[in-house]
C-alpha cells in the first residue's frame, strides 16, 4: 500500500494551538518534498522541450539523491523551487505558457543546486536571466548574454564558481542557530504583492543582519518554541522593494514553504513579529496540502480586521492563524522590560481581532471535519489568551479600536455585504 | 506526522502520498494509480488556489 502523509488528532490539535514544534515542522517539510517530487514527475512526463536536457538534469538529481539524500531534499526543498514547480506544472497542463522554454530550462539550475549540495560533478544547461544564471540557494553566474540564452553550467566536485553568492542572515548558536538566505537573486522570487527588490547593495547588509540578530535574540529569550520551529523550517527571506520608507510589507505564498518576502523591518521587534507571523502562513499552507480544512468555498466572504476587503474562507483562516501566533508572541514579550507597554497594548488589540475573526470561521459552512477541529483548537488557544489579565483600560481601548475598524470596513464594503460572515454583535 | 497507512484522523481524506523514500528514477517511471490520483488532487488544488488568488488578491 502506498504510504500517505497523515496527521494524528493530537498533531492537528498541536498545530491548531498556533504552535506545533520542530518535529511537526520537519514533518510538514517532508510532505512538501513529496509535493515537489510529484510535480517533478508530472513536469518530466509533460516535458515538451529538449528531452536530452531534461534527462541530463534528472540524472543529476537522481545521482544527488543516491549520494546525499538530505542534500537532495534541501535542494529540492528550497522555497523558490516550489514556486517554479507549481507554476510550470500548471502551465504545462494548460499549455498556456509564455517563454516556457526558459521555465523548463530552470530544471537545469535546480539540478545544478543539487549537484553542488551533494558534492557531484555535473554539466547542465540553464537559461540566462537578467544577465546571469541563477542557481537556487547557491548564487548567480554573471553572463552578458541575451535573455533566455541556454548556458552551460559546470559543477566540479560540488564546486561552482559564482560571481554573486547568495548572502545569508545568521544569528544564535548551537540548537538556537538560524541561518537563512537573503534571496535577492532567484528568478522565481518575485511572487508577492510588492515587487521583489533588486540585488541589495553591500552597504545595506549590515543593517539587515543587525536587525535580524536582535530579533532572533528576542525570540530565543522569550519564544523558544517559535525559535525551534523557525530553525526547522525557515530557509529564505526575499527583500521587497520599498518605494515608501514608512510602509512595511511582508507576505507569504502558498507554494514556497519556508520563504517570505519583506521590506526591511523598522525595528527588531517588528522583525520578530514578522518572522512569527509569516511562518504561521507557511505552516498552515503546508498543512493544507496534507489535510483539506475547507472545500467548496463558494462566494461567501468574511470580515477580517487586518484587511480592508471582505476575505474568502481561505484568507480568513490564514489571517486568524497568523495573528494567533502574533498575539501569543506579544503575550510573552510583555516579559521584556523595554517592550512591556507596547506588548501589552498590542497583545490586547491582536487577541481581540483574532477573537472577532474566529467568529466568522465558527459560522463557515464549508469547513471539513478536520477544519472544524482545527478551528475548535484555535478557539481553545484564543480562549487561553483572553484569560490572560490585561489592564481594563487597555482592553477597553482595544475593543474600541476594533469597533472603529469594523465600522470603517462596513462603510467601505457595505454594498457588498451579502454573505459576510460576521456582524456587529460579534464585536 | 506518520507516513504510513495508519488511519489516525476521523476523515476519509485520500491524503498526499509519501514518495520521499522512493528513488527518483523509480518515481519517474511509476504507474502506481495512487500517485496519479494524488498528483491529480495536487494539480486541482493548485488550480483552485490560482483562481482564488486572482479573485481575491489572496496574498497572505
Amino acid at each position: 500500500m502506498t504510504p500517505v502523509h497523515r496527521l494524528s488528532a493530537s498533531e492537528l490539535a498541536a498545530l491548531a494551538s498556533g504552535r506545533g514544534g520542530a518535529c511537526l515542522v520537519h514533518a510538514l517539510r517532508r510532505a512538501q518534498l513529496s509535493k515537489r517530487l510529484l510535480l517533478l514527475k508530472f513536469i518530466a512526463q509533460a516535458w515538451p522541450g529538449d528531452r536530452a536536457e531534461r534527462d541530463r538534469a534528472l540524472e543529476v538529481l537522481a545521482a544527488a539523491q543516491r549520494r546525499a539524500p538530505e542534500a537532495f531534499a534541501e535542494a529540492l526543498g528550497y522555497p523558490s523551487v516550489g514556486i517554479w514547480a507549481a507554476r510550470i506544472a500548471l502551465r504545462l497542463r494548460d499549455r498556456s505558457g509564455i517563454a516556457l522554454d526558459a521555465d523548463l530550462g530552470h530544471l537545469g539550475a535546480v539540478a545544478a543546486a543539487a549537484a553542488v549540495r551533494a558534492g557531484l560533478d555535473a554539466e547542465l544547461v540553464a537559461p540566462v536571466r537578467a544577465g546571469g544564471v541563477a542557481i537556487p540557494s547557491v548564487g548567480r553566474v554573471r553572463l552578458p548574454l541575451p535573455e533566455h540564452t541556454p548556458a552551460r553550467v559546470i559543477v566540479r566536485d560540488g564546486r561552482l564558481v559564482v560571481h554573486d553568492g547568495l548572502r545569508r542572515l545568521a544569528a544564535g548558536a548551537g540548537a538556537t542557530r538560524l541561518s537563512v538566505a537573503l534571496d535577492d537573486l532567484d528568478p522565481y522570487r518575485d511572487v508577492h504583492h510588492v515587487p521583489a527588490a533588486d540585488r541589495l547593495p553591500d552597504a545595506e547588509l549590515p543593517a539587515w543582519q543587525e536587525l535580524f540578530r536582535q530579533a532572533w535574540t528576542l525570540l530565543v529569550r522569550y519564544a523558544p518554541e517559535r525559535v525551534e520551529e523557525l530553525a526547522a523550517g525557515l530557509r529564505s527571506l526575499v527583500p521587497l522593494a520599498q518605494p515608501d520608507a514608512a510602509a512595511s510589507r511582508s507576505a507569504t505564498v502558498r507554494d514556497a514553504f519556508g520563504m517570505f518576502g519583506l521590506t526591511r523591518p523598522e525595528s527588531a521587534v517588528d522583525f520578530a513579529v514578522t518572522l512569527v507571523h509569516e511562518f504561521q502562513h507557511s505552516k498552515l499552507s503546508a498543512l493544507l496540502d496534507v489535510v483539506p480544512l475547507y472545500r467548496d468555498e463558494g462566494e461567501a466572504t468574511y470580515y477580517a480586521p487586518w484587511r480592508r476587503d471582505p476575505r474568502p474562507i481561505g484568507g480568513l483562516l490564514q489571517g486568524v492563524y497568523a495573528f494567533l501566533g502574533v498575539a501569543d508572541l506579544w503575550r510573552v514579550l510583555r516579559g521584556c522590560a523595554h517592550l512591556r507597554e507596547l506588548a501589552t497594548i498590542r497583545f490586547a488589540e491582536v487577541r481581540e481581532q483574532v477573537r472577532c475573526a474566529l467568529a466568522g470561521l465558527d459560522r463557515a459552512t464549508c469547513l471539513t471535519p478536520a477544519g472544524r477541529r482545527f478551528v475548535a483548537g484555535m478557539r481553545c488557544a484564543v480562549d487561553a489568551l483572553l484569560a490572560e489579565p490585561v489592564p481594563a483600560g487597555v482592553v477597553r481601548r482595544a475593543r474600541a479600536a476594533l469597533d472603529a475598524n469594523y465600522q470603517t470596513w462596513l462603510r467601505t464594503n457595505g454594498p457588498h455585504l451579502a454573505g459576510v460572515g460576521v456582524s456587529s454583535e460579534t464585536l | 506526522m506518520e507516513s504510513s497507512a495508519r488511519e489516525v484522523t476521523e476523515d476519509d481524506e485520500p491524503g498526499l502520498v509519501d514518495v520521499t523514500r522512493l528513488p527518483l528514477a523509480e518515481l519517474l517511471l511509476s504507474r502506481d494509480p495512487a500517485l496519479t490520483d494524488s498528483l491529480g488532487r495536487l494539480l486541482a488544488g493548485l488550480d483552485r488556489a490560482q483562481e482564488r488568488f486572482a479573485a481575491f488578491n489572496n496574498y497572505v
